[in-house]
């Protein structure tokens, strides 16, 4: 057994190893050190991206295709703007509206967390499948039942889509707002179905990891009380944001590209780790809104790893979030906010 | 005085610079690769990685293992390519580009080669999160210690992967017959 074992080990190690070479040009080691030369004069370098950005441009006509979240169930997607969210992930800022955090939304605990209160649906059967026009495997089916006693509807819930279980504690794991359905009558079971763009996919791009999704009350202070459940707590970091500015990104055949600059600083007098902070960015029309809220276009981001793990007492850092929204949201006449979280202790609720 | 101090440093940081794209180069890009199966994407996170240690030339003499450091930045470039939305577009197109010109032929070639190989098809259908580890462990031939390093991860969390990433290899190496299934 254990010759059968060693043997495989040994065919693993030759059989990877004999993958072709990927030759590291002396093209590219000149380029790379005629960067070096000219940033080491201060002379900002330009190189990379352009040739990145200009690859990039015959590519993006094809790529529309990932960035909506399909369809509902059969029975009941009719109009859909993908603005809200259930796809893409993308990062921001965020901007004045603290506001947003006022008590009176049972969304919001306090000004110090979000609190975000499970909504009466269970989630089974999450697999992933096709659709027309998507990779094979790469969409996201699964089962939610009502289990309560009243309608629940579309604008008073919102889901949270996360990959690898555990993993929500770092940084590798995906999460993605997600919609709901349009509305599902009292204990009915709907079929509901959404391609998640930037979710982990293998090569062929169907979704490679295992899927967990949950629903939070969008307004909990609007629920009967005995539709709540224990809630799942966002923290706020104490790091302050400044310096925002949203750019568009490159023309997209579908959907907006959109990038925001911001600049974040540690305001109090001790160092705050960053590895464990989630970005939330929201656009609003009203200037108060909070992100649970409906008709809000919403992401969540983690933070780059080039950011520094932890941040002295008046740091500050720059970061830049890339957004794909929806075709038909005017991001630039809307609020952008931004809001760092501390990874939750307790991740979406799994399906049974 | 200083201005020559300073001249030293970058010839310094110039030698260090070239002596890591020679002893790493070729790991490096090597790893890119395996994340995002795109040559000229890895190719251009490889030029991000040196810049990057540049600029971190300082910071790095504290570090133990220069090539450990530098996979390490590998591996979080990667990761952020992998979460912006460049590569929510890219990752669908799998055509190969169609335009070159004729002093990119090479380039041409090395491309269709590697998109041809069938280990680097078979390693790409492995989930990315088990992909990685198996890269290191058996392509770069990096111990448990340096992988959980590279990944910053418990060295418990890459023997886990590791197991799991040996079952899907398996299976991909059964499926293509890579092997006798011993």
């Amino acid at each position: 057994m254990q010759h059968e074992d060693d043997d495989m080990e040994q065919k693993i190690r030759q059989t990877l190893q004999k993958a072709g070479k990927v030759p590291f040009r002396e093209q590219l080691q000149q380029r790379i050190l005629e960067e070096a030369e000219r940033q080491l004069v201060n002379v900002p370098g330009l190189g990379v991206k352009k040739r990145r950005w200009f690859r990039l441009l015959p590519n993006l006509t094809a790529a529309a295709a990932v960035f909506c979240v399909i369809a509902v169930g059969a029975w009941l997607y009719t109009q859909k703007k993908p603005q809200a969210g259930p796809i893409a992930p993308s990062g921001a800022f965020s901007s004045a509206s603290q506001g947003s955090l006022a008590s009176t939304s049972t969304s919001s605990l306090s000004k110090d967390a979000y609190l975000l209160y499970p909504a009466p649906i269970t989630v089974q059967h999450i697999r992933f499948g096709q659709l027309p026009g998507w990779p094979a495997g790469s969409v996201v089916f699964t089962q939610l039942t009502n289990e309560s006693n009243r309608i629940i509807k579309k604008s008073e819930i919102f889901g949270i889509l996360s990959f690898s279980g555990k993993s929500v504690q770092s940084r590798d794991n995906f999460l993605s707002f997600v919609n709901g359905p349009k509305e599902i009558a009292p204990h009915a079971t709907v079929t509901w179905s959404f391609h998640p763009v930037g979710a982990p996919v293998n090569a062929a791009g169907a979704l490679s990891e295992q899927a967990q999704l949950a629903f939070y009350w969008s307004n909990a202070s609007d629920i009967p009380s005995n539709l709540h459940d224990s809630p799942l707590v966002w923290r706020q970091s104490s790091i302050l944001l400044s310096n925002i500015s949203v750019l568009n990104g490159p023309t997209l055949a579908r959907g907006q590209a959109i990038t925001v600059d911001a600049q974040f600083t540690n305001p109090t007098k001790q160092t705050i780790v960053t590895h464990n902070l989630l970005a939330v960015v929201w656009f609003s029309n009203m200037p108060n809104q909070g992100f649970t809220e409906y008709g809000t276009a919403r992401f969540l981001e983690h933070l780059p790893s080039s950011i520094p793990n932890k941040l002295a007492p008046g740091a500050s850092f720059d970061v830049q979030f890339h957004v794909i929204g929806g075709e038909n949201t005017d991001y630039f006449s809307m609020t952008p906010h931004v809001q760092l979280v501390e990874l939750p202790t307790q991740v979406p609720t799994p399906s049974p | 005085m200083n201005s020559q101090r300073e001249q030293w440093l970058q010839e310094e940081k110039l030698a260090a610079l070239k002596d890591w794209m020679k002893l790493y180069g070729q790991d490096v890009i090597q790893y890119a690769y395996s994340y995002v199966k795109d040559y000229h994407q890895a190719e251009d996170i490889a030029q991000d990685v040196f810049l990057k240690a540049l600029t971190q030339y300082d910071t790095f003499r504290q570090e133990s293992s220069p090539k450990t450091w530098l996979m390490a930045i590998t591996a979080n470039r990667c990761k952020d390519y992998i979460r912006s939305w460049k590569v929510k577009h890219e990752e669908i197109n799998e055509q190969p580009i169609q335009t070159f010109s004729t002093s990119e032929n090479v380039e041409r070639e090395v491309i269709e080669r590697l998109e041809k190989d069938e280990i680097w098809q078979m390693i790409q259908r492995i989930p990315l999160k088990y992909r990685e580890v198996l890269v290191l462990f058996y392509q770069q031939e990096r111990s448990g210690q340096e992988i959980a390093q590279i990944l910053q991860i418990s060295e418990a969390s890459v023997r886990t992967r590791l197991h799991r990433a040996r079952s899907f290899i398996k299976t991909e190496l059964e499926k293509g017959g890579f092997t006798d299934a011993t």
